[in-house]
């Protein structure tokens, strides 16, 4: 049997006066009903386009012509417009980073839970207004009834989160797409949203992809991670495996970077040195190499694609795997040196 | 007491504001509003007295006419107060708005409130009218445009609307009564015809006057309603409502456009009042016995208490709608509501 959602080779780009940007760039895997797969990487590297490709929804400027995404045996990409509303907000639901946006500051919350199933399930007055309470209740937001009336500005970050949650999961979605649904929160109140939504997903049995920038957020959370860089997924793996065996360096970085728990609030990773990668003009090879402390002359040349690795399950796309013979040689030769392959300084020992 | 002319958004726990703390709101505001138009209103009246007296031609002379004595006119001008300082006309006059008295035109000795009232259900109904027409237009159009922003329709109405907006009302007006009225025979060109006289007739005599007023308001609306939208559009808010599965028709209607009619309502509620302050050249064109044409009346019969009258009328409305604009505000965006100081 195939799985509930079978993305394949999907490239996403966008015309912009100074380019092509190639946001998502051939990114391919399979999630099963009721698995969690987290989809990690830093700012700009193509998560939150990815997960809007995944549903169809993007503005009119992207290219969506490469690449599939199937759920269920429905291919999403070249589905018509009413085709799409009908999957949006009933089978594959989404949550977004900042409640308080993403939220419409001028209607009221009972009215934003309820509106998918007016259109999705013909349900309105009292009978959405009850399912709009048992929503909240589910939820934890507490004392339901007197919050129904409520605008958004009037809740916490926190309990806006929650109403967001509601509202993605009132049609009791197969899917739901979290993009980084805490990153605008405090730490406690992240640690409280990922426990509901954790309970909820066993509860309803649905499927979620966990989209963040904080690789801690992953652990223990999911059942699998996918590492993204410069549109691409450069490392995936059972979550368990990845932790204990991770092979790309970028993925190694990440860790590494993870921000402590009694660190403020959005924090940004600012460990790893250099920047980002330059979408619109990719160089050649490898897209990390220029911030890689593994780097030899073939990361400027050639581009790794995503091959198995060690385990079964586990793949990366590197050609001087982390903890392998040729990453181990790589990395000392780079710290002999004293610099990488593509010019950048490699300390000694980390 | 403490006066509160900015709210303050504050995050506050639950519970919507009460209906009676939006009345002690508007009360508030209404408070402010009204210190602040006295001395607008003492100026303008003044300034307005002032024009009059200034312009050449003698009142007096101008009511009895070429023939008139010397002598006649000056009794006249005794008669009716003339012959005194500007400075004592105006401080008397000011003593009688205050007791609610608008004094009498000099020259038909009507009641002034009386010619007000008289004319203002025409110009009620001219504004009225061509805010309706404008506000069916501009929605839908500004909603499509900005909806399909760059697409063959937006640069059609763009054109469109920048032509309406650089142009002049009368040259609206004539062109629609060239068309409408002259070549097409639909509808009059010029006159009134009383609502309670033909209904039919009414809205058929009112209905070109209403269009070139509606014209280039809403060619000004449409461009500011549809620039709003398309930012309102990139918002998150609307992303995750599309993401909900909702029809378009309802992201744009329920979701869109509310948080988008800030400038609309500031717009529309300016112009109604400039409207209802009497449109001076459409009714002067259409020959409508609105305000307007009672104030151009009297500033060419040189009917200073008239003028002055109309003057106070207007500003009234205007700072009335001021009001309603606030209380608009409030509806529009719930962040903008106070509770109680
Ligand atoms: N509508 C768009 N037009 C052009 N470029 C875009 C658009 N949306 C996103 N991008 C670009 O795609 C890249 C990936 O963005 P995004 O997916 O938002 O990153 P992430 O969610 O991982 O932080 C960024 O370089 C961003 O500038
Ligand atoms: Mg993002």
């Amino acid at each position: 049997m195939s799985a509930m959602l079978e993305v394949t080779d999907l490239v996403t780009t966008f015309r912009t006066a100074r380019g092509l940007v190639r946001a998502v760039d051939g990114v391919s895997f399979e999630l099963d009903t009721g698995r969690t797969l987290a989809i990690v990487g830093e700012s700009g590297s193509g998560k939150s386009v990815l997960a809007r490709s995944l549903m169809n929804l993007l503005p009119s400027s992207a290219d969506t012509s490469r690449g599939t995404a199937v759920y269920q045996g429905t291919q999403l990409r070249g589905q018509s417009a009413a085709a799409l509303r009908r999957i949006w907000g009933d089978e594959i639901s989404m949550i977004f980073q900042d409640p308080m946006t993403s939220l419409n500051p001028v209607v009221r919350v009972g009215r934003q839970i309820t509106e998918s199933l007016r259109f999705h399930r013909g349900q309105r007055g009292a009978a959405a207004q009850e399912r709009a309470l048992e929503l909240m209740r589910d939820v934890g937001i507490p004392d339901p009834a007197s919050r129904l009336s409520v605008y958004p500005h009037q809740l916490s970050g926190g309990m806006r989160q929650r109403v967001a949650i509601a509202t993605a999961l009132a049609c009791e979605p197969s899917l739901l797409i979290a993009d980084e649904p805490t990153t605008a929160l405090d730490v406690t109140i992240q640690r409280q949203i990922l426990d509901l939504l954790q309970r909820l997903q066993v509860e309803h049995g649905m499927a979620i992809i966990l989209i963040t920038h904080d690789l801690g957020v992953a652990a223990g959370r999911t059942d699998e991670v996918a590492v993204m860089y410069a549109g691409r997924i450069v490392e995936k793996a059972a979550t368990p495996v990845l932790f204990s065996a991770m092979r790309h360096p970028y993925t190694e970085a990440l860790l590494a970077s993870i921000p402590r728990l009694e660190n403020a609030v959005h924090t940004r990773l600012t460990t790893i040195g250099g920047r980002p990668p330059d979408l619109i003009n990719p160089r050649r090879g490898c897209a990390f190499a220029p911030r890689c402390r593994y780097a030899q002359p073939r990361c400027l040349e050639e581009d790794p694609v995503l091959e198995t690795a060690t385990t079964v399950g586990h793949e990366v796309a590197c050609f001087y795997p982390v903890d392998t013979e040729a990453g181990r040689a790589a990395l000392s030769a780079n710290s002999a040196a004293g610099v990488s392959a593509a010019g950048t300084t490699v300390r000694a020992a980390v | 007491m403490t006066q509160l002319t900015t709210p303050t958004p504050t995050a506050r726990p639950a519970a919507a504001p009460s209906a009676g703390s939006r009345a002690a709101a508007v009360g508030r505001k209404l408070r402010t509003r009204l210190l602040h138009i006295v001395p607008v209103l003492l100026l303008v009246t003044f300034g307005s007295m002032l024009l009059v007296d200034l312009t050449p031609g003698d009142p007096a002379a101008t009511i009895l006419g070429e023939s008139a004595t010397p002598d006649q006119v000056a009794a006249l001008r005794q008669q009716l107060g003339l012959d005194r300082p500007l400075f004592v006309r105006y401080g008397e006059w000011i003593a009688h708005i205050a007791q609610g008295d608008f004094g009498r035109s000099i020259r038909s000795q009507q009641p002034v409130l009386d010619a007000i009232l008289e004319r203002l259900p025409v110009t009620i109904e001219l504004a009225i009218l061509a805010q309706i027409m404008a506000f069916l237009v501009v929605i839908p159009l500004a909603l499509y445009t900005a909806y399909r922003a760059g697409g063959r329709a937006d640069r059609l109405a763009n054109v469109v609307t920048s032509g309406l907006v650089s142009m002049p009302p009368f040259l609206t007006a004539l062109l629609l009564v060239f068309v409408f009225a002259l070549s097409l025979r639909a509808f009059p060109a010029t006159g009134w015809v009383r609502i309670a006289d033909d209904p039919l007739g009414n809205l058929r005599s009112a209905f070109l006057p209403a269009l070139a007023l509606a014209l280039t308001e809403l060619a000004v609306l449409t461009r500011v309603l549809r620039s709003d939208l398309i930012a309102t559009l990139q918002e998150d808010f609307i992303l995750s409502a599309k993401a909900k599965g909702l029809p378009t028709w309802y992201v744009l209607l329920r979701h869109a456009l509310r948080p988008s009619s800030f400038s609309l309502v500031t717009l529309a509620g300016l112009s109604l009042g400039r409207l209802i302050g009497g449109a001076v050249i459409v009714e002067t064109l259409f020959a409508l016995p609105g305000i307007g044409q009672l104030l151009v009346n009297s500033i060419l019969a040189k009917d200073a208490v008239v003028v002055q009258g109309v003057v106070v009328f207007v500003a009234i409305v205007y700072v009335a709608l001021n009001v309603l604009t606030d209380v608009f505000y409030t509806i529009l965006d719930p962040r903008t509501r106070v509770t109680g100081a």
